[in-house]
């Protein structure tokens, strides 16, 4: 499976978003805000440690979260690049 | 997402905080605290929003009559005022008279190896737990809200810097939330103000002295996410120079993540209530807290 297409199917299961799925979240779209997907620091927490958990990463620079988290596109790129299993 | 929620700031400028350290070097606490209730209540009294919010609360949730409402409308002003001034009779290096409760508690979650959580409250005066609540082993984080005015801040960071202390401020780039996240893995405390609401925020309805009222869910679904031990911290004004040290630690309940959320504010809840029937006028929350 892809990676966004995997960081999707994790997204909705850890955020309980159970009326969505992978095809409803566009790769681009902003994870924040009203015009994306809505969510909040809860949800970044959730994403913390899916990312922590998942992939092995650990963001040790608090001001790089906001770009990390821009978008599933985004998200993706960093895991591809710091990924340690 | 919560409808109400706290929209006042600290008030005052910069370089009124500074003469207030100031002015609180010299002259003695007691007359400050005369002053205060004689020249500056009256007159928040009568102009501030708090007065409506606050005679409810004494009403509603505490069963005073109207005439015993209002008068404990004007001593919650003036021990507001008190809880002000002492907070920087701190800021100038005076110390007050701590007698803390369950120490041991704290203590032992101090000493070990995991990191926890502890949830605060707008009640008494939480910042002396900085000098109660003495961690040797790991760092002791405290989230403040951005609309803080700098000289608070400031003083904080200053009257801490030789301690174990450290204040995250939360902000709009999110970098409080991967702060929190690196001291939680690091073992070390985070401190979070559970009661009021700050902005859009989810929150979680909980029956409170008697009435449905909302709480933030970010402190709870945290402690519930991360599986730490939890503590409630209240640090009440017991008399003039002494203050009383509230520490309980909250239970682990339920199997699914809601259900452990719904625990921890239930528990919150019943730990805050416990010490407002002990001090029903150190309740700092300015605004309608309840649905009713």
């Amino acid at each position: 499976m892809e990676l966004t297409e995997e960081l999707k199917t994790k997204m909705i299961e850890v955020l309980n978003l159970e009326e969505m799925t992978p095809a409803d979240i566009a790769d681009e779209a902003p994870l924040f805000g009203e015009e994306g997907l809505g969510l909040d620091s809860i949800d970044v927490l959730e994403l913390i440690v899916l990312l922590e958990r998942n992939y092995g990463i650990k963001i040790t620079d608090p001001k790089a979260g906001k770009e990390i988290f821009a978008s599933v596109r985004t998200m993706a790129d960093y895991v591809a690049a710091n990924r340690t299993k | 997402m919560a409808e109400r929620a706290w929209q006042g700031g600290t008030d005052g400028t910069s370089w009124m905080h500074r003469a207030l350290v100031r002015i609180v070097r010299h002259v003695p606490l007691w007359l400050m605290y005369g002053f205060v209730a004689v020249f500056v209540v009256p007159f928040y009294f009568v102009f501030s929003k708090g007065y409506k919010p606050t005679y409810h609360y004494f009403r509603r949730r505490m069963g005073y009559n109207p005439v015993s409402a209002f008068f404990m409308v004007y001593r919650n002003h003036c021990r507001f005022s008190q809880v002000i001034l002492d907070r920087f009779y701190m800021f100038s290096g005076g110390k007050f008279e701590l007698d803390v409760e369950n120490y041991n508690l704290y203590q032992e979650l101090a000493d070990g190896e995991d990191g926890f959580i502890i949830l605060s409250a707008h009640v008494g005066c939480y910042e002396l737990a900085g000098y109660s609540l003495v961690a040797t082993k790991k760092r002791f984080n405290a989230l403040a809200f951005g609309e803080e005015a700098e000289t608070i801040v400031e003083n904080r960071q200053r009257l801490f810097e030789d301690t174990n202390i450290n204040i995250i401020p939360v902000k709009d780039d999110l970098s409080h939330l991967f702060a929190i996240n690196n001291a939680l893995d690091n073992g070390e405390s985070v401190s979070f103000p559970s009661d009021r609401l700050v902005g859009k925020q989810r929150t979680v309805t909980c029956e409170f002295l008697g009435a449905p009222a909302q709480f933030p869910m970010g402190p709870f679904a945290l402690a519930a996410q991360r599986d730490l031990p939890v503590l409630t911290v209240n640090v009440m004004k017991a008399s003039p120079k002494r203050y009383k040290v509230y520490v309980n630690r909250l239970q682990k309940e339920g199997e699914k993540r809601e259900e452990r959320i719904d625990s921890y504010v239930r528990q919150y809840a019943g730990r805050l209530e416990e010490v407002l029937h002990l001090y029903p006028e150190q309740w700092f929350n300015y605004y309608e807290f309840w649905n009713d």
